[in-house]
């Protein structure tokens, strides 16, 4: 993968993956510097950390006057702290032998923000005087972001000796004559080519991954924390995921490419700093607001300061949860609301049957005293008083009785609204039949036609679809009073798919002009001399038919009977 | 029977004038003790008050009892008299202005004999008023 390849600087060699390690047979001094200084030159360009351990024929001041002159801006490196030039003595003695001395470059290469270590060494004999070298520290190597060359003393070699060397390195730079030369042991380039295989596979997974793939270097602030991230590689899905173009990233700073992260809620810099510095890798589901998107995030460190985070969209799942929430919550609101709206409600009814309670009775006695004391004057002082005297006491009478009737309508509609509605199947033409005996039964002088359709069931409440029939019917007997050849009829129309019961008769009838009067309170569209009643009837049939969410209404023509209809549901 | 007493419980002096004057046109001519507000007609019945020292033992024939009294109700009246050995049986005709189911359903569960709503209508009312007479001064033997 491309974020893993080093240039060598090196113009035989290829670039190099992370934890190389190569090897180099010197005589000279030149023979180092030819292939060391622009070794280093292409670390110190590519943001690693460069530690040059000198040995003899070289001093440090000649690798540092070497340098000085290949890098113009060597001073800007040095001054940096990118490169320490170091004799082999000392590198010894701080545990160049154990790779202590490496892994304390390494961790130093990630708090100061470089991409990783570059090294040259000598390789040391084992034992002083031994034929045996050793390349101290290469274990370490394998295992960091290090790049190193070790170099070896092409005298001290005999034939055997020097393919013993190149067998264990993957490759050796060897000096022929004028010519430097590559030698690559067969053993490395099997291992080489396999591994390119995988790394070619590797990379195909890499750009074909439907998650999004990135690899970032953490970058640390001066106290060692970490205070942002640099993009190092990016893949086609992490491109497609966030909307962030590879070569628009590569190399900068995710507070570049997304300014305001380091404020965003889900703190990215500190949870991916965190994998980075302490190599546990985490799994967390993150909403970004950079990029108005949620992730399922993974994040692993492969080296220290570094991180490589696979991830996927989750948002569309995200935002059917937050709906599903929010639907959830409004629900909740609306539930409360309607518990509110109930307890309202019924507060409202308590009040609305104190009030009942109170007309009931605080308005019917006076009445019950002025029509009791003005029959006591007809009766006790009749004699004292002329016809017009007598006929206003039988007006108040009639006027006190009457008042007590509506009172009592008014107080049957709104128990009519109160009571609770039990359904049940219910046989509305055995109720028809039953209310029209009682009819006849009342006014026996009257011949009138009723007709009833047979067989009409339908659901509701007993006593109120019995109080609603009566009312109907009785309006429609009490209509009827005054025609010839009177003729009552219920039954069932089909009507906008629905069953519509109605009530006909051939009456008084009235002018559709009225009809929205009708039932209404107290309307009254006939005089009382004419048809008594207290203009409750219709009111009540009109409570009784909403609560049970049916309809109701009236067509007429006034002397040519009037025809109702309602439906229940 | 005549000298058997009604007592009338009732707060409304205009509808105390009207029994009295329904069961006279009834020819009713029992003595009829008005207790103008329930913790009278308690005193009454059981010898307290103004009425201490009665002989309790003679009780009404019949008690005629509105419900709605300030201080002590009619329902009041009625649960104290059915809690007490010496009026529990007496024939209580419960007549108020009331159509409330509550008020109705409340009076039956405590005891009361009958529940009769006085019509605004005074003829019918002296109508109510006679037939309670005739039943419960005449047909019905007391317990």
């Amino acid at each position: 993968m491309q974020f893993d390849k080093r240039k060598s600087g090196i113009s035989l060699i290829d670039d190099l993956p992370w934890g190389s390690h190569f090897c180099q047979f010197y005589q000279t001094r030149k023979d180092l510097l030819d292939k060391l200084v622009p070794y280093f030159k292409a670390g110190l360009e590519s943001n690693e950390l460069c530690v040059w351990v000198t040995t003899e024929p070289l001093s440090t001041e000649d690798v540092r006057k070497a340098l000085e002159k290949a890098l113009p801006n060597f001073e800007n490196y040095a001054e940096n702290g990118q490169i320490e030039i170091i004799p082999d003595r000392m590198w010894l003695a701080r545990g160049g032998k154990s790779g202590k001395a490496v892994v304390s470059r390494v961790d130093k290469a990630v708090s100061a923000g470089f991409d990783g270590l570059r090294l040259a060494c000598n390789a040391f004999p084992e034992k002083e005087g031994s034929k045996v070298f050793s390349c101290y520290g290469a274990e370490a190597v394998g295992r960091y972001n290090v790049i190193a060359l070790f170099a070896y003393p092409r005298d001290k070699f005999d034939a055997v000796g020097l393919m013993e060397v190149v067998k264990n390195h993957r490759f050796a730079l060897v000096r022929n004559a004028d010519r430097w030369e590559v030698i690559e042991s067969s053993e490395a380039r099997t291992v080489k080519d396999a591994l390119k295989r995988s790394e070619e596979k590797l990379q195909s997974l890499f750009s074909n991954m439907s998650e999004g793939f990135a690899y970032h270097r953490v970058v640390l602030d001066a106290r060692g924390k970490p205070c942002d991230y640099l993009f190092l590689e990016v893949n086609d899905a992490f491109e497609r995921l966030t909307g962030l173009k590879g070569k628009d990233i590569i190399g900068k700073r995710v507070t570049e490419a997304l300014p305001g992260i380091e404020k965003d809620q889900a703190d990215w810099i500190g949870k991916y700093g965190k994998v980075a510095m302490t190599g546990r890798p985490a799994h967390f589901e993150s909403y970004s607001e950079s990029l108005n998107r949620w992730y399922s995030v993974s994040a692993f460190s492969p080296h220290k300061g570094f991180f490589a985070v696979t991830l996927s969209d989750i948002t569309e799942r995200k935002r059917g949860e937050e709906a599903r929430k929010k639907a959830e919550e409004y629900i909740t609101t609306l539930n409360e609301k309607l518990k509110r709206n109930v307890e309202e409600l019924s507060s409202a009814n308590k009040e609305l049957e104190a009030f009942s309670y109170t007309v009931s009775h605080d308005l019917r006695s006076p009445l019950r005293s002025i029509d009791g004391f003005s029959q006591e004057i007809l009766e006790d002082y009749g004699d004292k008083l002329d016809n017009d005297g007598v006929d206003a006491l039988r007006r108040i009478r009639a006027a006190s009785q009457r008042m007590g009737l509506l009172i009592d309508g008014l107080l049957n509609l709104s128990r009519l609204s109160r009571s609770e509605i039990v359904r049940g199947t219910v046989d509305l033409s055995l109720m028809a039949h039953d209310i029209a005996a009682d009819l006849r039964k009342a006014q026996p002088g009257r011949a009138v036609e009723i007709v009833i359709a047979e067989g009409l069931t339908d659901e509701g409440d007993e006593r109120l679809l019995y109080v609603l029939l009566q009312n109907l019917l009785g309006n429609a007997w009490k209509f009827t009073g005054k025609v010839a050849n009177a003729r009552l009829e219920f039954g069932v129309n089909q009507i906008d798919g629905g069953k519509a019961y109605f009530v006909r008769d051939n009456g008084a009838g009235f002018d559709m002009a009225f009809a929205g009067k009708l039932f209404r309170p107290f309307q009254r569209l006939h005089d009382t001399v004419d048809f008594s009643g207290t203009g409750i009837g219709l009111a009540t049939v009109q409570r009784i038919v909403h609560r049970h969410g049916g309809r109701v209404w009236a067509e007429g023509e006034g002397g040519r009977g009037a025809t109702f209809y309602f439906t229940l549901k | 029977m005549k000298n058997k007493v009604i007592l009338l419980v009732e707060d409304n002096p205009d509808d105390v004038k009207l029994t009295l004057r329904a069961l006279k046109k009834n020819n009713i001519v029992n003595e009829v003790i008005v207790a103008n507000d329930g913790t009278k007609a308690l005193d009454y019945l059981f010898g307290d008050g103004e009425y201490a020292g009665r002989d309790t033992s003679k009780t009404p024939q019949v008690i005629l009892l509105d419900l709605n009294m300030p201080r002590v109700g009619g329902i009041e009246v009625l649960q104290r008299m059915r809690a007490d050995e010496r009026t529990k049986l007496l024939p209580v005709v419960v007549l108020t202005t009331s159509i409330e189911d509550a008020d109705r359903v409340e009076s039956y569960r405590l005891g009361a004999n009958s529940y009769v709503r006085k019509p605004v209508d005074f003829d019918q009312f002296a109508k109510a008023v006679q037939q309670l007479g005739l039943y419960w001064l005449l047909l019905n033997e007391a317990p």
